[in-house]
């Protein structure tokens, strides 16, 4: 088999990168070993939210110049980081979902326990706050759980919404929606998680013509006058964004939903909407497959071998390895090294294992791991055994000299690499239909 | 200030003082435990969890193995929901001499420890993931006691003869009249709030920090703190126990427990004032592993799930700064008969296999002070849980997993959760099978304040998951049912857990541990924005009235600190 392009690993950087060569007309597979990070993530992308001291970024742009030259965005630039944060706006809105803006900088997501987060773009469920002045128009807030379900904590998220200082001050309303309400019939409602409870109420409640009525009106009661009304995100998975906005329209009160611990349905919702682009596009999505290890050849990598098909080597002109970090099996660790598994290429890291990591678990300082990742040329060219490999990209996670928690980067640096690598790839391709 | 009026203050709630405050309790006296923090926070929950049969002290402490194989023996009877009789294996490996087999078995016959030789063919067969290079094998009555459990059901039984438990509440000072001790002054440190507790006995059994209790009395005993690690295995590995069949030495027993293994110990000595600083090195990993592979090869390609430390308290008895007269045994002092300051008890020494006769020279002590004669019955009362009576408990709508592992971890207790109740039911934390009834039995009847305390009861976030996944469900519930600030004190308690978990998993991130750390990372600084939460600016945020107490119990504990 032979391909213009091979891409190893279908998350959001991978499928970026894949989109645009399949866009471009490039013959483009992905080969992913399974669900992505995406379903761990919260669905919206965050560019560059949080300095170094810990201050929100209220303009990412501005303030990536300042970052040191090893930081990925320093290797894609402002300028194509924009155009890659635009083409994949459009790519998800041509699979359906909107992402939306907010004046050109970035605001607050809620999380599930009450935070706040810095975020570019934004789901249409996820109701967006601004930065710096969260609170602005609210001074009641009710936090609406489906009863039982047991991955939405109202009483936590509160508490944590009470922290800042503008909720602070705020009336706090949390209230069950009960699952008899909903008909909602299974063995043992208070045990689903989230993507359960959303297939549940697709059979029991939404497959009734006034299923969304049932819905409306008992969270109208449950949220009275509340000027902001928080759901845990678990009614729909596709078209779960259109479900928020006729509820809002049917009760007239500002609906937010916020992702819960996994699954994530608005990242699974960005997962599925990607792939399904993909493969709109003519590409081929390879799913429950791994790739083994790579064939290399005068610094140029020929083809790589999978997991299914081992006797089969699949070839192609260029690669992009968007395999993601530890949790992902982007990189390897044992007891004194880390690694990048699938080919060997060259990790920065120390081998100490003592200062891989903090004694803190989460004080708002980063762990030095997370900057860990593979090292790069300024091209996001690899090297292997000290030789940059010249037609094999590195995109997402798996970079290194970017901390995705602590600045709040992770979406930014996935869609730019991507973008970027894609691009690269492009560019050398005489086949490529220029469209940018 | 509260005064508190009692005829016992026992210090410190590790295993010594649950059972001497059961004992008190049910030889009809008053009596009060006071521990800083949680049951079973110090050594007790620091070991290996091995219940000796002796055969391990046979050859080179005889007294030691015979307290070993009786108070084995006792156990067994009333304890068995803490206990696993999963039999052990001595084993001797070709770089030991087998001739040391015979000395052994000798040695554990004349201290009534049953030692039967095996083939190696024998020993693969009953274990077979132990080293194939084995030379020969004795099986030991050796088993597994469940040490959190054990204390809580102490404390249980204590309470329902009347004792009374006042966890997170600090001794900062002796109350001394005439040159008699009559009592302790307390500091509650969640609230700050001062209590003085009148007693007269004082009973201190607050192990290694139980040499600031004697300073507060100027008394001349040191401490010599060693410390000892352990690695825990993410399934169990091992059916039984395994031992080398030498001289006791470093790093040399496999212990299975509950759904895991674990693999220990080290020893160090350490200085005093670094006991509330102990942490794994990267040094003792390597050690642990070596050392564990050898008993069983299949280790070296097993998830480590976690690294843990103890400090064990060894005392050298009378004006000896050098530590040269270190004791290991029990070491009972009534400092009545031995420093003239009578109203004042220390049990210290032992092993947590020995809690429960440390418990018994201890209260005999104080009944004999206060003219009780009412007899000890420790040794044939069963614990709460142990009366074997759970087979009948009907709960149909529980998988057989999850009331299994509530019947295991509660004995008969677990009727009082396993209800016809399908929220109570519903499993909370999937790694260990805990129901939302089970957290709420902790909170309600186990003294369980906050997640840390939630997991020494019932195992949740113990499992391969490390709590990710249930901390805020958990979290949530003892909210509702604690009615607590608003969920205030529940959100503080999840990152206290989160940071508690990650303590034993940072001495052994890589593998599958540093992909489950990423995960972990992930989720809560990125997808809940944990870090958000906690103010990196002091002045910011106002501090919490429980900050502030904790902060303040901090400092007088400097003040007293050798």
């Amino acid at each position: 088999m032979n391909y213009d392009v091979i891409v190893i690993g279908g998350g959001l950087a991978g499928l970026t990168g894949a989109i645009r060569c399949a866009e471009a007309g490039l013959k483009t597979v992905v080969i992913s070993a399974g669900e992505s990070a995406l379903a761990f993530a919260s669905g919206a992308i965050d560019v560059f939210g949080i300095e170094q001291d810990n201050s929100f970024v209220e303009c990412p742009f501005a303030a990536i110049r300042h970052l040191p030259s090893t930081h990925p965005y320093q290797k894609v630039g402002a300028a194509s980081l924009q155009q890659g944060l635009t083409f994949f706006t459009e790519q998800m809105a041509a699979a359906g979902i909107q992402l939306s803006n907010f004046g050109q900088q970035n605001h607050g997501r809620l999380t599930a326990l009450g935070a706040i987060r810095p975020a570019w773009l934004s789901q249409e469920g996820a109701d967006s706050l601004p930065l710096l002045a969260p609170a602005e128009g609210i001074r009641r807030v009710a936090i609406i759980n489906i009863a039982g379900f047991r991955d939405f904590q109202p009483a936590l998220m509160a508490a944590g919404m009470k922290r800042h200082p503008g909720f602070s001050e705020a009336e706090f309303i949390l209230a069950d929606i009960k699952t008899a309400t909903l008909n909602i019939n299974t063995r043992n409602a208070y045990e689903l998680r989230s993507l359960e409870l959303a297939r549940t109420l697709k059979r029991d409640l939404f497959s009734q013509p006034n299923g969304i009525n049932i819905l409306s009106s008992a969270l109208q009661k449950a949220a009275g006058n509340a000027d902001l009304v928080v759901i845990p995100s678990v009614l729909a998975v596709e078209g779960g964004n259109e479900l928020i906005r006729q509820l809002e329209t049917l009760t007239g009160l500002r609906i937010c939903e916020v992702a819960t611990l996994p699954p994530s349905l608005p990242g699974m919702r960005m997962a599925s909407a990607l792939k399904q682009r993909f493969r709109q596009l003519g590409g081929m999505f390879l799913e429950g497959d791994q790739v083994l290890c790579g064939c290399f050849a005068e610094n140029r990598l020929s083809s790589v071998k999978t997991r299914l098909n081992p006797d089969m080597p699949i070839s192609a002109s260029h690669f992009i390895l968007a395999t993601g970090s530890f949790f992902s099996q982007g990189l390897a660790s044992d007891r004194h090294h880390l690694s990048e598994p699938v080919f060997g290429l060259d990790v920065d890291a120390p081998d100490s294992r003592d200062q891989w990591s903090d004694h803190r678990f989460m004080d708002g300082k980063p762990h030095n791991l997370s900057h860990f990742g593979i090292n790069t040329s300024e091209q996001l060219n690899p090297y292997r055994n000290g030789q940059k490999i010249h037609n094999l990209y590195c995109a997402g996670a798996v970079l290194n000299g970017f901390n995705p928690v602590q600045e709040a980067s992770s979406g930014g640096v996935a869609i730019g690499t991507g973008w970027f690598a894609a691009n690269r790839i492009i560019a050398t391709m005489p086949q490529a239909e220029e469209t940018c | 200030m509260r005064q508190i009026e009692t005829d016992v203050v026992i210090i410190g709630g590790g295993a010594t003082g649950a059972g001497v405050l059961r004992d008190c309790a049910q030889r009809g006296m008053r009596a009060i435990l006071v521990e800083k923090d949680d049951i079973a926070n110090g050594t007790t929950g620091r070991n290996h969890g091995l219940l000796h049969s002796g055969a391990r002290y046979a050859v080179t402490d005889p007294h030691s193995a015979i307290e070993c194989i009786r108070e084995n023996q006792i156990l067994r009877k009333v304890a068995s929901h803490c206990i696993e009789e999963t039999g052990g294996l001595f084993i001797t490996l070709p770089e030991d001499e087998l001739s040391f087999q015979e000395t052994f078995i000798t040695a554990c016959t004349s201290a009534g420890i049953q030692a039967e030789a095996l083939t190696p063919a024998d020993a693969l067969r009953i274990e077979p993931n132990v080293n194939p290079g084995l030379l020969g094998a004795v099986r030991v009555p050796d088993g597994t006691v469940d040490p959190f459990r054990l204390t809580a059901a102490n404390i249980l039984d204590a309470e329902e003869y009347g004792g009374r438990l006042l966890s997170y509440t600090k001794v900062v000072g002796l109350i001394i009249n005439n040159g008699r001790v009559r009592g302790v002054h307390c500091i509650k440190v969640k609230t700050g709030e001062k209590v003085d507790i009148h007693a007269q006995q004082v009973v201190n059994a607050a192990g290694i920090w139980g040499q600031q209790i004697i300073e507060y009395a100027d008394l001349a005993i040191r401490m010599f703190p060693a410390k000892g690690s352990l690695l825990i295995v993410d399934y169990r590995i091992n059916g039984m126990v395994i031992n080398r069949c030498r001289k006791p030495s470093d790093a040399d027993i496999l212990v299975p427990g509950d759904t895991i293994s674990l693999i220990g110990t080290t020893s160090e000595k350490i200085p005093y004032r670094d006991i509330e600083n102990i942490r794994v090195t990267p040094d003792e990993v390597d050690v642990l592993l070596a050392e564990g592979e050898k008993l069983c090869p299949i280790m070296a390609r097993t998830r480590v799930l976690r690294a843990y430390c103890g400090v064990r308290p060894l005392i050298s008895l009378g004006d000896d700064p050098s530590g040269r007269n270190i004791s290991r045994g029990i070491v009972l002092l009534d400092h009545g008969e031995t420093d003239a300051l009578p109203g004042l008890i220390t049990i210290t020494g032992g092993k947590l296999m020995t809690y429960r006769l440390m418990a018994e020279m201890a209260t005999d002590a104080v009944a004999k002070n206060l003219g009780n004669s009412k007899p000890c019955v420790t040794a044939i009362r069963p614990l709460p849980g142990a009366n074997g009576k759970h087979s009948d408990i009907y709960a149909p709508q529980v998988s057989i997993p999850v009331s299994g592992s509530a019947k295991y971890r509660h004995g008969e207790r677990a009727a009082k959760f396993l209800a016809n109740d399908k929220k109570q039911n519903a499993v909370i934390c999937e790694c260990e099978m805990v129901t939302r009834g089970e957290i709420e039995y902790a909170v309600h009847n186990l003294n369980a304040r906050d997640l840390v305390d939630l997991r020494r009861r019932t195992r949740i976030g113990m499992g391969p998951c490390q709590g990710k996944m249930c901390a805020c469900r958990a979290a949530g519930i003892v909210s509702e049912i604690t009615h607590d600030d608003n969920g205030k004190q529940a959100l503080h308690s999840v990152g206290e857990f989160m940071q508690e978990r990650w303590k034993g998993v940072r001495p052994v991130l890589w593998g599958d541990a540093m992909r489950e750390a990423d995960l972990s990372y992930w989720l809560y600084n990125n997808l809940l924005g944990y870090s958000q939460l906690e103010p990196s600016d002091p002045d910011s945020h106002s501090v919490n009235p429980g900050e502030a107490a904790v902060l303040r119990g901090e400092e007088s504990k400097e003040e007293v600190a050798p």
